[in-house]
């Protein structure tokens, strides 16, 4: 009996029960249950050939990893989605209800059984550009290789625009060369000796258009700058990578009258407003282990409203959160930021506002 | 509550599936074929027989050893070293191998073969046998480490006498001799410095045989307060296992019932105020689990409020609008909470399981803000 096992005979694919180590059953399987929280939340990064070192849209993929998906979720590490649901109601929230984020544990810690009839496991589709095509295709004019003996980099390139004259921008979006290993990608514009954050990308982010009838003014002599986080998984650890990315850029046909702008905030620069403004998005920038960042308004009468707070913030994911509905500020309304953060970690948020 | 936990324990073992992944590997150790039960597969036997838990008989199955991650279960290595994602220390399991057609997941083998439906060949697969056993074996306390691997049970048998027994993530007792620690009973927290200063502690030291590990803890009153601080691996971090014994331990194994049924089930009350209400009687439940240091028993009241305030979810939409976003922030907090007292009060460690208790109060303090 043994001999026909004998050594090298069995070719063994690896995957294993998790040591399921509660001993709790769960009543929710991953075809029923936890497929459909997966593919939306998870999947856009957790699929074949993302961002993320393994696909969790089959069960086959996704159970072995029961013990380490129920540690990030209780770290509220992943889904990389920080704003504290109290504050604020922002467009494409990517974080877990109260409802998934228990069936989830429940079903890592209760045995992760499979459940019948197999859901359609093929991911979604993910549209190349998503608002259509774009005005202009920034590429990169050469690939960045990630050599074999080097995990992580931030890399930045510049574009000469070689604007004739000036263009209004009305949304960016980005798309990797290498999904593996890009992190994330920031865009900014430079000019007048200035540069400025305009735009960020993170896996799996729904890019976003300013509201119609909005712009961006691009001054002729502006360059745009790219920056690019590159970071490897383990999987790709000791082999050499390639990424060629892209920036799109959609214009308007014409001025569109109302101009955004970005301001800096930051806990020991407030900003007030000189007219009347409309506050469409908080781009909060954090570096070091902070644990919450506060953005809040307050208005000539002295009422305060809370924008934003992002608890544990992890700065490997730089996100634009986009208000679903933008609020208006009067003249003389001040934003202000505050964090708690250990000494020489100074989070900044970059407010667009239109007026 | 104690017998509350076993019948838990029965219901819930449960058969795993058999996926295969898309790592294949190959490993130097040679499969050996060994007996299991088809309902408890923790079960492994080198002979032919009955399972000693409900006395099926038990089936031919194929494990093999190999080295693999508490945390990352995709790893399978042939030798000791470090997980390739995490870094932490690989240790030694046994897999089963199973055979399985690939359109026809149901006809498996543990023999390499053909499907008997559509003569494909049957394809090779590997899980880790389930570990879910946390009964006490000597009548205390049975904790887990933050490694996810190594467990520990301590006892307090007779006046005076701290023992701790060590086992593997199979429930496997260890030899205590691979182990160091100390009983602690006395430490401040200096808030200036961050650090903890103990006291009053002394050695745990191993029984001639390598059963256990023991400590004198000096006189014989009760109920008694022990820290244990077990070092795991060289050079590695002291952890602490928090014990409140209120009585002498006796050692028994718990026997266990294979007829035992699932635990009672949860009635949820119809409106929101009577959900609120049911919550904050669990909350009154796990504070005295928590201030008493009945770390193991935490999780009963604290998975029931969760439950109940996942029910509450449904009935946000009418409650008033102010309040909405505050309540979707304190169930969700309440559920994180809930799930973080269990893995806190498995691993034993008071000062976790307060910092988890007091998310956990404040999301109940909330909820109950609204709904009275
Ligand atoms: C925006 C992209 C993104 C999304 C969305 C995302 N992840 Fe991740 N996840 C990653 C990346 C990238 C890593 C690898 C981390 C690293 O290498 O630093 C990762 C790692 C993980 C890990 C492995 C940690 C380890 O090493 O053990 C788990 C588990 C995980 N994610 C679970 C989830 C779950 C569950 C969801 C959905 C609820 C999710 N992730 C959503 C990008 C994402
Ligand atoms: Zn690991």
């Amino acid at each position: 009996m043994r001999a026909s096992f004998g050594l090298g005979l069995v070719v063994v694919a690896v995957a294993s029960t998790a040591f399921a180590h509660k001993p709790t059953v769960t009543t929710f399987t991953y075809n029923h249950d936890i497929f459909p929280i997966f593919e939306a939340k998870c999947g856009s990064c957790h699929r074949s050939g993302g961002v993320a070192p393994m696909s969790l849209l089959t069960y086959k993929e996704a159970f072995p990893w029961g013990v380490s998906i129920k540690n990030e979720v209780l770290d509220l590490a992943m889904p990389p989605w920080f704003a504290d649901e109290r504050y604020g109601e922002f467009k494409h929230g990517a974080g877990l209800s109260a409802k998934e984020m228990d069936t989830i544990v429940d079903w890592c810690l209760g045995g992760s059984p499979e459940g019948e009839t197999p859901v359609g496991t093929s991911p979604s589709s993910y549209v190349n550009w998503p608002l259509g095509e774009p005005e202009l295709i920034l590429m990169m004019p050469s690939p960045m290789v990630l050599d074999a003996a080097t995990s992580e980099t931030i890399q930045e390139l510049t574009f000469e625009t070689g604007l004739a004259e000036p263009v209004y921008l009305r949304a960016l979006d980005f798309q990797p060369g290498a999904p593996n290993i890009v992190r994330s990608a920031t865009i900014t514009i430079r000019f007048g000796g200035r540069k400025q954050t305009i735009a960020t990308w993170i896996p799996g982010q729904t890019p976003e258009a300013l509201p119609e009838g909005r712009g961006r003014l691009i001054p002729v002599e502006a360059e745009v700058g790219l920056e690019l986080h590159y970071k490897k998984t383990w999987l790709d650890e000791g082999s050499s990578v390639e990424d060629r990315s892209a920036v799109a850029i959609y214009l308007h046909d014409e001025d569109p009258g109302q101009l955004v702008e970005t301001v800096e905030v930051t806990s020991t620069s407030a900003h007030t407003l000189e007219a009347d403004a409309e506050l469409v998005a908080l781009l909060p920038r954090v570096d070091g282990d902070i644990e919450a960042v506060v953005a809040e308004v307050v208005r000539p009468d002295g009422s305060r409203e809370r924008l934003l707070r992002l608890y544990h913030p992890n700065s490997e994911w730089p996100r634009k959160y986009w208000l679903v509905k933008p609020i208006a500020l009067p003249a003389g309304s001040r934003v202000e930021v505050t964090a708690t953060a250990p000494e020489g970690a100074t989070p900044v948020v970059l407010v667009d506002l239109i007026s | 509550m104690k017998t509350a936990r076993i019948v838990m324990f029965l219901a819930f073992a449960t058969v795993q599936a058999l996926p295969a992944t898309a790592k294949p590997q190959q490993h130097e150790s040679a499969p050996t074929l060994a007996w299991t039960c088809p309902l408890h597969r923790e079960v492994t036997e080198s002979e032919e027989g009955q399972c000693p838990i409900c006395e099926r008989s038990l089936v031919p199955t194929l494990v093999q050893q190999a080295w693999s991650c508490p945390i990352h279960a995709v790893v399978s290595e042939d030798a000791a070293g470090a997980c390739p994602i995490c870094q932490r220390d690989l240790y030694l399991i046994t897999e089963e191998i199973r055979f399985a057609c690939p359109m026809h997941p149901e006809e498996t083998s543990h023999e390499e073969g053909e499907c008997s439906i559509c003569h494909m060949a049957l394809v090779a697969s590997t899980s880790t046998r389930p570990h879910q056993d946390h009964n006490p074996k000597h009548g205390g306390m049975f904790f887990m480490a933050p490694d996810n691997w190594h467990h520990l049970e301590g006892t307090y048998p007779e006046g005076g006498v701290f023992r701790a027994y060590l086992f593997n993530n199979f429930s496997e007792p260890m030899n205590a001799k691979d182990f160091k620690g100390r009983a602690v009973l006395k430490e401040v927290f200096d808030t200036e410095t961050k650090q903890t200063r103990e006291l009053v502690a002394y050695p745990l030291l191993a029984s001639a045989d390598g059963a256990y590990l023991e400590a004198y803890v000096g006189s014989d009153t009760l109920p008694r307060e022990i820290t244990a601080k077990v070092q795991f691996e060289r050079n590695g971090k002291f952890e602490r296992f928090d014990f409140i014994f209120a009585e002498l331990s006796e050692d028994l194994e718990v026997v266990t019932d294979a007829t035992a049924v699932s635990s009672g089930e949860l009635t949820v009350p119809e409106n929101p105020n009577g959900i609120a209400r049911a919550i904050a009687d669990r909350n009154v439940l796990v504070r005295e689990l928590v201030t008493s240091g009945a770390m193991t028993e935490i999780y009963l009241p604290a998975l029931e409020a969760k439950d109940l305030a996942v029910a509450l979810e449904s009935h946000i939409e009418a409650s008033p609008l102010e309040t909405r976003q505050e309540l979707q922030w304190a169930v969700k907090q309440l559920v994180r909470a809930a799930w973080l007292l269990d893995d806190y009060g498995d691993l034993g460690n008071r000062e976790k399981v307060y910092a988890a208790y007091d998310m956990f109060d404040e999301a109940v303090e909330t909820i109950q803000s609204v709904f009275r």
